[in-house]
């Protein structure tokens, strides 16, 4: 192939979305450009300095197993490790790393560079040619950039306005500028659009706390665990994090200030996420509540600022000194940067299509926050998938939709596209109908075809895959032979009080690696009868929705459905249950009314 | 319209002095009873008709009759106005009983209403809650709970780490809170349904009246006695293993089968829900119309003998007691897929959910919650829970 021929995939950003969109469209093998302000802030963490945590650390194990790129930095750049939730199952156990942020930026940038993405800093301030084929991006240096495809990745750039007390400021984040003119080229070329909010915490000097009347959280940096399973060396934990908690003046003292807020001044229309109240927000919706925790966070490795976590503020200057000083530790607390709130436009629902490409566009498409989701591993599998099948359109393969019920990748682009984001949209492990097959231990098992199908895994990722599963094989095989009492080992290891240890002792295992996979072969053994019957269900509600209930003329008729969706359902007259479960009217008592009525065979079921 | 059920009637107002007294009729043949009584002409009470009269001489009344289809029961029904003076009621009772009629059941009126489909499960469930004085806990009450259960799992899932929102205890108690709403709607559930009916059957001489004497006696609580109508043999009804059933003692007849007559006797009176229990010694199986779908349990009747499995044939002894607990739990059993039959399930799964917890698997006990809300009927969408959890909590860094 002479490098005429090979297709160009622009990157508009270079956040979390915009990296793994640009490496994988080059591991898909276009080349790839990326524009963004300013390179050494790649990848940056512009909020909590932490990688993973409950549902998203299994996404970014997942990414790393479809050839992303992200596990890796993070493995390399872990300062503090823990696992969430070990008491809670291995279904939803959660590896958090703290992060180096400037380590991970540096990293990330490393990977770009070994990926052959060639990097440009400048501002895409408008794109060139028609929505529905987009010929080239222009720069604020007045650069007229050519591309086959292109992923828009602006993260909270689109005009964004910061916030702090009453001052208002544009800007994409702090000490960073805002993309004006490309939201306004957006809004010209008639994409629907809403604004979105999220906010972030002061940052604390070090030497100014006193970490003597906090708690140190416990790590669990002996685990033998790795985001990557490129990664060699197990996280280590280098850093302390501490914990602490708000007084009733703290608390007090913001809900005297709410009147500086410009949350509460009303001077922020944007919607902002629940999960992640400012603190504000805490202290009003749950003024009964004291003493909220608060976490120390290092943002680097012998960095002197440390992030305090939990205490998302848009406060003024000198309110935010007031009451950060209020907490226990911090009384003489300097702050490094002050807390803000950030107000962005990004698109709305129906604007986008599984594949992450826009509907109005051959060539267009997005990535991360613009699609409404917050958090960096949210942005980073949305830009992961829109880089991929940026590439693949380019290259004219078949672009790829991730099946909901096989990764939590799967379950977010569904969400995002079906049923769209009111708020900023995180990964939660109960958005999943099948989380106990959704683990962090068995993420290469399960999106290993997908990443053979979508072109994005190494060949080196996908022999050392096979050898694992190799071994895994033998494994199984090994179970069914050794009896206990009558028993095979495969049988005995369902009992919900037989833990992988006793089996691999049973079976001679004592290599760390050989461990872990036998751990997920022996929980997806054990949870094998619910994945089964998840995945059952899911295929018939699938096969359901496509059934054609245009015969019904009066749905009044049938049995045990809601007047209401009866009324809504004879005016609309679908003409398949998929079509029905969209309307807000018909709710899941009236689809099983439904789904019951064309079982019993009083509709035909051709569409 | 063949829903319509024999002659019941029953005296609708307390029995004490009062003005009025009123009397009810339900079922086939209502009206015309009535007409005969009160020496009207016939058809004079067919349809929503109201009539004054004389009521063979005991009482003035008036009689309003309903057809079948637009009555409270959903038959033919007629009610009985008259004055509640001492004895008058019960009279009037005494000549219908003697016209074809035959007392009802308690609750008979409001489970013909049910089966033919003019009152709901949920309509019984809040007027039989309200005529025991109970709280109104049913359905609703029950999803509330699950639905809380199923929040705070998620809760502590979710955002339990950094929060500590909701600790484990509550969770516990609220899976333990959760199991008592299941358990106090199953046995309500089952007060309403049908009894579960069972009838002993067998060749004479096979034990029948033997192991129906042991079951009716060692449980004791007789409800009430049946009078034999047409059926041959006794019926009773009994609470066995804490449920309300009915058990049917039939005669059997010499050799292998019953003879014609009792058979057909036996197949008129039953119901395809209706359960066999078939005894004979011999081990030699019914005739396959008797059986025709029913749940059947063979019996392998005076064995007294040690270590016979029998096979499909279960070894029984009502002297010893052998088998006697397997076929009380085959007597007592829920019917398949009814709500009652549900809530059991539902409840044999709570337990697994309490395991999984027990055993620090939240994820596995939320999964089995969520199972269970299926069984029960009450649906959520997938991230309603966590929903619920952030309008409970205050989470979030």
């Amino acid at each position: 192939m002479t490098a005429k021929t090979v297709p160009r995939i622009v990157i508009i950003g270079g956040g979390h979305a915009g990296v793994e969109a640009a490496c994988a469209a080059a591991a898909v093998g276009c080349s790839a450009i990326l524009i963004t302000p300013v390179s050494s802030k790649i990848a940056m963490m512009s909020c909590n300095p932490s990688i993973g945590g409950i549902a998203k650390g299994t996404l970014v194990r997942e990414l790393d197993a479809l050839g992303g790129v992200s596990a890796f930095s993070a493995d390399r750049t872990t300062l503090q490790f823990r696992m969430l939730n070990m008491k809670k199952g291995p279904a939803v156990w959660g590896p958090r790393a703290q992060t180096d942020v400037w380590r991970y930026c540096a990293e990330q940038k490393r990977r770009l560079e070994e990926a052959g993405v060639e990097i440009v800093e400048d501002l895409v301030v408008s794109f060139k040619g028609p929505t529905d084929r987009i010929d080239a991006v222009v720069t604020q240096q007045g650069k007229t950039v050519k591309g086959d495809c292109f992923v828009l990745a602006a993260g909270t750039f689109l005009k964004g306005i910061l916030h702090r007390g009453a001052r208002s400021w544009p800007g994409g984040r702090r000490g960073d500028i805002s993309a004006v003119e490309l939201e306004r080229d957006l809004r010209n070329r008639m994409f629907h659009v809403k604004r979105f909010k999220t906010g972030t915490s002061p940052r604390i000097l070090r030497n100014s706390v006193n970490t003597e009347l906090m708690k140190i959280q416990e790590t669990h940096h002996d685990m033998d665990f790795n985001f990557s399973w490129r990664s060699e060396n197990p996280v280590k934990s280098i850093e302390k994090c501490w914990v602490t908690r708000t007084t009733r003046r703290t608390e007090d003292l913001v809900r005297n200030s709410l009147e500086h807020s410009p949350l509460y001044a009303g001077r922020i229309s944007g919607k902002g996420p629940r999960y992640c109240p400012s603190f504000e927000d805490k202290v009003t919706k749950f003024s009964e509540r004291t003493g909220h925790p608060i976490h120390l966070e290092p943002v680097g490795r012998g960095s002197r600022i440390m992030y305090m976590n939990g205490f998302s503020t848009s406060l003024p200057e000198h309110i935010q000194e007031e009451i950060v000083r209020t907490v226990p530790g911090f009384e003489n607390a300097i702050i490094a940067a002050y807390g803000y709130s950030v107000e962005y436009t990004c698109f709305e629902t129906g604007e986008f299509m599984g594949t992450m490409r826009m509907q109005k566009s051959q060539n267009l498409y997005a990535a991360g926050q613009i699609l409404g989701t917050s958090g960096y591993e949210e942005a980073a599998a949305t830009g992961l998938l829109a880089g991929t099948n940026a590439a693949r359109r380019a290259l004219d393969l078949k672009e790829i939709v991730p099946e909901r019920m096989n990764s939590y990748l799967g379950v977010m682009v569904d969400d995002l596209v079906t049923r769209g984001a009111e708020e900023p949209y995180r990964l939660f492990s109960s958005r999943s109908e099948n989380r106990l097959h959704l683990r962090q231990d068995n993420a290469d098992r399960r999106v290993f075809q997908l990443g053979i199908s979508m072109g994005t895994t190494s060949d080196a990722s996908q022999a050392a895959f096979r050898e694992r599963m190799y071994s895994s094989n033998l494994m199984e095989k090994r179970m069914g032979k050794i009896r206990i009492e009558g028993k095979s080992l495969s049988e005995i290891c369902l009992r919900p009080e037989v833990t992988t240890d006793w089996v691999a002792e049973k079976l001679g295992v004592t290599d760390g690696s050989e461990r872990k996979t036998l751990r997920s072969l022996v929980l997806d053994m054990k949870y094998g009868g619910y994945i089964k019957r998840a995945k059952r269900k899911f295929e018939t509600r699938g096969r359901y929705r496509q059934a054609g209930i245009g015969e019904i003329r009066d749905y009044l008729e049938v049995q045990s459905i809601s007047t209401e969706a009866a009324l809504a359902l004879n005016v609309s007259k679908p003409g398949t249950l998929g079509e029905a479960e969209k309307l807000p009217a018909v709710r899941q008592s009236d689809m099983d009314a439904l789904i019951l009525h064309v079982m019993k065979g009083n509709v035909s079921r051709e569409t | 319209m063949e829903k319509q059920s024999d002659l019941i009637a029953a005296r609708a107002t307390p029995d004490s002095v009062s003005a009025i007294a009123v009397v009810r009729l339900s079922g086939r043949g209502a009206s015309k009873a009535v007409e005969l009584l009160m020496g009207l002409e016939e058809g004079r009470l067919s349809g929503m008709k109201r009539v004054l009269g004389d009521f063979r001489e005991l009482d003035q009344v008036v009689a309003i009759s309903w057809p079948e289809g637009r009555s409270y029961t959903g038959e033919e029904m007629v009610d009985i106005m008259c004055h509640g003076t001492p004895g008058t009621p019960g009279a009037i009772l005494d000549l219908l009983m003697k016209n074809g009629a035959r007392p009802a059941d308690p609750g008979e009126f409001t489970r013909r209403a049910w089966l033919n489909g003019r009152v709901t499960e949920t309509d019984i469930l809040l007027l039989s809650a309200r005529f025991r004085n109970l709280p109104v806990s049913g359905i609703g009450e029950l999803e509330e709970k699950l639905k809380n259960t199923l929040a705070e799992t998620e809760a502590l899932i979710e955002f339990g780490e950094e929060h500590e929102i909701a600790d484990s205890d509550s969770v516990e108690s609220c899976l333990i809170q959760a199991e008592r709403a299941l358990n106090d709607l199953r046995i309500s559930k089952e007060q309403i349904e049908i009894l579960p009916r069972t009838y002993i059957m067998g060749p004479v001489n096979a034990g029948k009246s033997t192991l129906f004497n042991r079951i009716c006696g060692e449980t004791a609580a007789v409800v009430s006695e049946i009078p034999g109508t047409t059926r041959d043999g006794a019926s009773r009804r009994i609470d066995v293993r804490g449920r309300h059933v009915e058990v049917y003692d039939t005669a059997g007849t010499g050799g292998k089968s019953l003879d014609g007559s009792a058979l057909a006797i036996a197949l008129r009176s039953m119901r395809s829900t209706d359960r066999i229990v078939w005894m004979d010694p011999e081990e030699k199986e019914p005739e396959q119309d008797l059986v025709d779908g029913r749940k059947i349990l063979l019996v392998s009747s005076k064995n007294e003998r040690e270590n016979n499995t029998g096979g499909k044939w279960l070894p029984c002894s009502s002297h010893t007691g052998k088998g006697l607990e397997e076929i009380k739990v085959f007597i007592s059993s829920s019917e398949e897929n009814s709500p009652s039959w549900r809530l059991l399930v539902a409840e044999a799964m709570m337990k697994e959910a309490m395991d999984a917890w027990k055993n620090s698997d939240m994820a596995l006990s939320a999964e089995i919650l969520r199972q269970v809300m299926e069984t029960v009927n009450c649906r959520e969408k997938n991230a309603d829970a966590v929903e619920r959890a952030l309008e409970m909590f205050c989470v979030g860094k």
